[in-house]
């Protein structure tokens, strides 16, 4: 028997692992074999210093101080196991234990152990800023883009293809008006961008970007009755959100931060803005126009384009012009709520709240001068209403279920 | 060195006498009965089981990862994960060496990060062991250099030892706990002895202990 073969018989003597037989056999090598002795003597301490080992305690009671967070786990479980138990037919503790909680742990791990918490918090203040920027500006460049990012590659190749015919629409006023204003807003996005690197990427990808917005001004326009200059300026940042589209090899962040960035200077949209090319698609720029009826959507109630889609209006939406100047006459509800009141161009119309179709129009004829104020419905659906002339001041009184209107 | 003979010469009479060894180390066996009812939905059984096995997983990781405050916080991850999937303990493992399974894996995935700067306090740790005051401070050093070395163990070897020195398991719960061959289990621990031997003659050679 050679040291070797020894050596394994002294470490399975450590773990009392050896029979009577091997037990001699290492006992007579031991004998004559001073340096296995040896070594003998050291593992044999060194076992029985690890025996040893001090038996630490927990400083603490640790189920202790993990019985709060145990209550929480069976909450989060009795709330995951109710829909399941039913669907499924199992015991509640089963989906508790299995599939309720497991998912929830291993994903917390699993960010521990691949995440530094500093840079997940460098992400998260990124994100704070950048929406502080974005929402502060109340601009909703940031939604457009979203909604925009889905579309299927036919819409890459529409909105690529703007950007080329977009010298050709250079000269028309608005797209020089749109192009100007995006070339001075490039420097201030890439100053919003902190990594220098997107600054390149960003700037060059944001003129085209406005000349394509130019021209979606320029087709969206004949749609529109009511134009201001104010849209151009708006129009031309608000379609400068095929930007992050062209530029696939930008980061997420860095997008955020050149729409951000240019939202930083932009005002809030005019109420008009959106309305100007929202009604129906341009026969090209339909990629354009859907981005500036995505956007007509968001502002506040104010803009003329909400009006359609507000239950309460009364005007027709079909017409988004047709709302946009109807816009303001606050409609006076019948008492049954049956028929609606609303004056326009000096006539008293009266709807049905429901078909929207018109029951009866007043025949009143008076001047433009004239003032004319809904007063009240009765209860059997008569309405009042008053028209001030200079000083004169006369009542009349419509019955809608008779069509018919008297004078007081 | 006069202390060091003396203890030496205790150890070597002490290891003769212990044929049998003292099983202070080994954790008790948990009644099957409370580890069935914790997994019918019992929640205070599956609370007084946790309590019955705290000590011994924070004892695993303590020397695992050789740091107080890692080896709370891998006990608690270790104890909250036991709590949740108690139901997918089977019987056909011994409830311990599946208890040391989950321990030794939270503990080689911390392992595996950047490791932290050594710990202020490594001297107070808790003893429960009744030692007479004179031996005391000698284990103190010896455990002092013996956890260093054990430190310098590649993961498998240092859970083995760990497992077989403080949790008193047999090569067989061991290979069940670190789901490795009786073979290689054998194997990491012959090493890790011989290694181990190695370092410590080492720190004497450098008067560490003399």
């Amino acid at each position: 028997m050679n040291c070797q073969e020894v050596m394994e018989l002294m470490q399975r003597h450590l773990d009392e692992d050896l029979d009577t037989q091997e037990e001699m056999e290492l006992q007579d090598h031991l004998r004559h074999c001073q340096e296995c002795t040896e070594m003998f003597e050291r593992l044999q301490r060194l076992s029985q210093e690890l025996t040893q080992l001090p038996k630490v305690v927990p400083p603490y009671s640790l189920v202790d101080a993990l019985i709060p967070q145990l209550g929480e786990i069976d909450k989060a479980a009795a709330q995951a196991a109710t829909e399941p138990s039913i669907v499924l037919g199992r015991a509640p503790h089963t989906i508790n234990k299995d599939e309720g909680q497991s998912p929830r742990r291993k994903w917390t791990r699993r960010l521990e152990s691949q995440f530094s918490w500093k840079f997940a918090g460098g992400v998260i203040a990124a994100g704070l800023i950048l929406g502080f920027f974005a929402f502060n500006m109340k601009h909703p460049v940031l939604d457009n883009a979203d909604g925009l990012l889905p579309p299927k590659a036919s819409k890459e190749i529409a909105s690529s293809s703007t950007v080329q015919h977009a010298p050709a629409a250079a000269d028309a006023t608005s797209a020089a008006n749109a192009k100007r204003m995006a070339i001075n807003d490039s420097p201030q996005a890439s100053a919003a961008v902190t990594t220098p690197s997107s600054d390149a990427q960003q700037q060059p990808t944001t003129q085209p970007a406005a000349g394509g917005s130019s021209q979606a001004q320029g087709q969206a326009s004949p749609d529109a009755t009511v134009e201001k200059p104010q849209p151009l300026k708006d129009a031309g940042v608000d379609a400068s959100s095929p930007t992050p589209k062209m530029a696939p090899s930008t980061s997420e962040p860095a997008r955020m931060k050149g729409a951000s960035g240019k939202a930083s200077n932009e005002a809030v949209p005019g109420p008009t803005a959106p309305a100007a090319s929202s009604p129906q698609p341009g026969p090209q720029g339909s990629e354009q126009n859907q981005a500036a009826r995505i956007q007509a959507t968001e502002p506040p109630a104010s803009s003329p384009v909400a009006g359609p889609q507000e239950p309460k209006t009364k005007t027709p939406n079909t017409n988004g012009v047709y709302s946009l100047m109807t816009q303001a006459p606050v409609p006076l509800k019948s008492l049954t709520g049956t028929y609606e009141a609303v004056i326009e161009n000096h006539h008293v119309v009266i709807r049905n709240s429901a078909s929207r179709e018109i029951v009866y129009t007043s025949a009143y004829q008076g001047q433009d001068s004239d003032e004319v104020v809904l007063s009240a419905w009765s209860k059997d659906d008569k309405l009042t209403y008053q028209v001030k002339s200079g000083d004169i001041s006369k009542s009349f009184v419509i019955d809608v279920k008779t069509k018919t209107e008297s004078s007081t | 060195m006069i202390f060091y003979k003396f203890y030496y010469r205790i150890a070597t009479l002490w290891d003769a006498a212990a044929s049998v060894r003292v099983q202070e180390g080994g954790i008790p066996v948990v009644a099957p009965e409370l580890v069935r009812a914790a997994q019918a939905g019992d929640r205070d059984a599956l609370i007084t089981l946790l309590r019955e096995i705290e000590t011994h997983v924070y004892r695993t990781a303590y020397y695992i990862l050789n740091n107080e405050q890692d080896a709370l916080d891998a006990s608690q991850e270790a104890l909250l994960r036991i709590y949740t999937k108690i139901n997918s303990y089977e019987e056909k493992a011994l409830f311990k060496t599946w208890v040391q399974r989950i321990v030794t894996n939270i503990c080689i995935d911390k392992f595996r990060k950047a490791r932290p700067t050594v710990s202020i306090d490594e001297h107070e740790m808790t003893f429960t062991a009744n030692h007479n005051v004179e031996q005391e401070i000698m284990t103190g050093y010896l455990a002092k250099d013996i956890r260093e070395a054990i430190d310098k163990l590649p993961e498998h070897h240092r859970s083995v030892v760990v497992l077989r020195y403080l949790q008193d398991f047999s090569y067989h719960e061991i290979a069940e706990s670190l789901n490795l061959p009786l073979n290689t289990v054998k194997s990491y621990l012959f090493r890790a002895r011989q290694q181990l031997q190695s370092l410590l003659q080492d720190y004497q050679k450098g008067g560490v202990r003399g």
